[in-house]
């Protein structure tokens, strides 16, 4: 049960901004709070607790508190909850006064988990608050998002900015040493989507597994070292070139089929109206052939030119390919 | 076999060996009325795969004892009939399905013996040669400390011509086989690999090396005896050290007591891999160069598969230039390129694998069984 607030006058200075144990937002910055404070004054007061040396902890409005103090402001009203407040109810009240107000971003989503969660020791009871206050509120989800708490800053601002999902960024938390920040560094700097950097560090991560290496050296390795530091290189084709190369490690006697099979193709005489597609993987043993014609005299033609195919040495390649490799 | 709690379905409460194998466990022992509650209690465990080798659940087959082998309908099956007397194992190997077949896998076993001994006699009544083994859902020696079952089965084979039965095991457990009267119907299996991939995959299995004696001793005793090659796991100079296993096998068995040597290379589920990366950070078995099967597992790139399988086809051969090799799940264009040779050519998978029997084990079609009854 959340008790009431008197409404005060109170002297910035007494004000402790040092105290951050209800900072929910992530925003440093309070230009657009300053404008309309200017203007039309403070119309929602900062909650605040009276702390025991007679000074005030501030459970919510901490940008319209710097704003206030930047336009000179010595004394605000202010919203002063009884000093026998429970932790839990500042805690509620600060996550609300955010939560309800506008939508929380992820990383305001895990301090709030954190500092409700700090109180509450049963988790349905955890789940209807996570629920009333308008965050998301499965286990599983909410066990995720709370982790971030505990990210490297430099991970926190890659969530935050979306260059890093959140699903990658669990696992980068994950890795031994720097090896998360460099890939924090690399996704970030290359800008792939999820689908991407979840393949490079997959990959890495079963090189390193299968060659009982550590994930740092592969990449202080050729060609990679270099390919990690060429911000001169176009980020598709460095993106590119770094996908090829771990592939090509991971996976070489297919790689190197794959190139073959490129090869053997580029060899034949298709042109545009004939498609020749080799069962995928070389698992199935059916290669497909295609051929477009508009009229018999196309079709003509084509069939001298399939005559020739049969005979080319790179199609009797082609299709030991799947004995061979 | 080491169980820290068995649990008795209450359908088979008052099996007189409910209580034999209770005493012979020394666990602590709970019926239970629906069996659900033991599943219930295996999901909650941290590695519930762990938990499900170490309790026991005794309760009755509701479905067939004897099922056909699930073979898949693009690599050749071997029409192999397997006996569903048990499921699960207390070893623990890396790549062993049973982790994601049974959801989730526990110790399970059959007691109602007597539905299973009918469906047996179904069998031999039809006179029809039929391989069966208790091998596939579980290890075929591991009951052996709490049942006398491999007792009943071996006795039961040897008084009849047209069907072998195949124990298959990675243990040691051949004591009870000892003084048998076997008759040549019951052949005793290994699942061999290289020392390193017992060593790094296959945990609590015995070695290479007592695999092999225990098989000479079986040999000595007169059973007739098969290989697995299951699976086979590629990684840098393997073909030497599987050369090495086979030169070892023969050194021990003569070829002439083999019915069959089978060989599979690794293949797996795609939900096997992130829980073999969990339970066993160790084991690289899953960073080999896969590719997804028309089956919807993971196996090797066709070409690496069929080089494995040349060499070790050819090292088998210079052992033992007559024995029948078979493939587990492969397609013509790999037997045609590894053996020579499709299944077809030979009248089928089933027919090959058939007359070895016949021929190793002294099996009789129903013609012959008839003549000699005349």
């Amino acid at each position: 049960m959340i008790m009431g607030y008197s409404i005060e006058t109170i002297a910035l200075t007494a004000i402790d901004e040092s105290d951050r144990r209800f900072l929910i937002t992530t925003r440093e910055d309070w230009a657009d709070l300053l404008e309309s404070i200017k203007i039309i004054g403070l119309l929602s007061p900062p909650l605040l607790l009276p702390l025991k040396n007679g000074r005030y902890c501030i459970v919510s409005g901490r940008r319209r508190m710097a704003a206030c103090k930047e336009s000179t402001l010595l004394k605000i009203p202010a919203r002063i909850l009884p000093d026998d407040t429970p932790f839990q109810d500042c805690a509620m009240l600060a996550v609300a006064e955010n939560s309800l107000e506008r939508p929380l971003n992820i990383l305001e989503q895990a301090r709030s988990y954190t500092l409700l969660s700090a109180q509450i020791e049963s988790e349905p009871a955890r789940t209807r608050i996570y629920q009333a206050l308008g965050l998301p509120h499965h286990p599983v989800q909410v066990a995720k998002i709370q982790r971030i708490n505990s990210f490297p800053a430099m991970l926190q601002t890659c969530v935050l900015g979306d260059s890093i999902p959140l699903t990658i960024a669990l696992l980068l938390a994950d890795l031994p040493g720097p090896a998360g920040m460099l890939f924090a560094r690399l996704f970030t700097d290359l800008k792939i989507g999820l689908n991407k950097q979840r393949e490079i560090l997959t990959i890495a991560g079963e090189i390193a597994a299968r060659e009982d290496v550590d994930l740092m050296a592969i990449f202080s390795q050729e060609p990679l070292k270099s390919l990690l530091s060429a911000s001169d290189l176009d980020r598709g084709l460095r993106t590119q070139k770094i996908r090829e190369y771990l592939r090509k490690r991971r996976y070489p006697r297919i790689a190197a089929a794959e190139k073959k099979i490129m090869e053997c193709l580029k060899d034949l005489p298709l042109q545009d109206d004939m498609r020749l597609t080799p069962p995928p993987h070389l698992e199935d043993t059916t290669y497909t052939f295609s051929l477009q014609f508009r009229n018999m005299d196309e079709f003509t033609k084509a069939h001298d030119r399939m005559q020739a195919l049969v005979h080319h040495p790179s199609l009797t390649k082609l299709l030991q390919m799947v004995s061979q490799g | 076999m080491k169980i820290a709690s068995i649990y008795v379905d209450r359908n088979v409460a008052a099996h007189p060996l409910v209580m034999r194998i209770c005493a012979q466990l020394q666990a602590p022992c709970k019926t239970v009325a629906d069996v659900s509650t033991v599943f219930h209690e295996l999901e909650q465990a941290d590695d519930p795969i762990q938990r499900g080798k170490e309790i026991l659940l005794l309760t009755e087959n509701k479905g067939p004892f004897i099922k056909k082998c699930p073979g898949t309908r693009t690599y050749r099956c071997c029409d192999y009939r397997i006996i569903h007397m048990a499921s699960f194992c207390n070893m623990d190997c890396a790549y062993c399905i049973l982790q994601v077949y049974f959801h989730p896998p526990v110790l399970q076993f059959f007691l109602n013996h007597e539905k299973l001994m009918t469906e047996l006699e179904q069998v031999f009544a039809t006179g029809v040669v039929t391989r069966l083994g208790t091998g596939e859902f579980t290890d075929s020696l591991i009951w052996e400390s709490c049942t006398d079952l491999t007792r009943q089965l071996v006795t039961a084979f040897a008084h009849q011509h047209s069907a072998v039965l195949e124990l298959k095991t990675k243990t040691i457990n051949i004591d009870i086989l000892k003084d048998l009267g076997h008759n040549r119907k019951t052949i005793l299996s290994w699942s061999l690999n290289t020392e390193r991939i017992i060593r790094t995959d296959e945990r609590r299995t015995s070695s290479l090396n007592a695999r092999l004696k225990a098989a000479e001793q079986c040999q000595d005793w007169g059973y007739p005896l098969s290989f697995h090659f299951d699976p086979l796991v590629i990684y840098d100079n393997c073909e030497q050290e599987y050369r090495a296993v086979i030169a070892k096998l023969f050194e021990r068995i003569s070829p002439d007591n083999v019915v069959w040597i089978s060989l599979g290379s690794f293949r797996f589920m795609p939900e096997l891999k992130p829980l073999i990366q969990i339970r066993f950070p160790e084991s690289k078995i899953v960073y080999g160069e896969f590719i997804p099967g028309l089956d919807g597992k993971m196996r090797y790139f066709k070409p690496l598969r069929i080089a494995l399988y040349r060499e070790i086809i050819a090292a088998i051969r210079s052992h033992a230039p007559q024995v029948t090799i078979y493939f587990c799940m492969e397609d013509d264009e790999v037997w045609r390129h590894s053996l020579g040779f499709i299944p077809e050519d030979k009248g089928g998978l089933g027919k090959m694998l058939d007359e070895s029997a016949i021929r190793v084990c002294g099996l009789m079609v129903k013609n012959q069984i008839n003549d000699q009854s005349d």
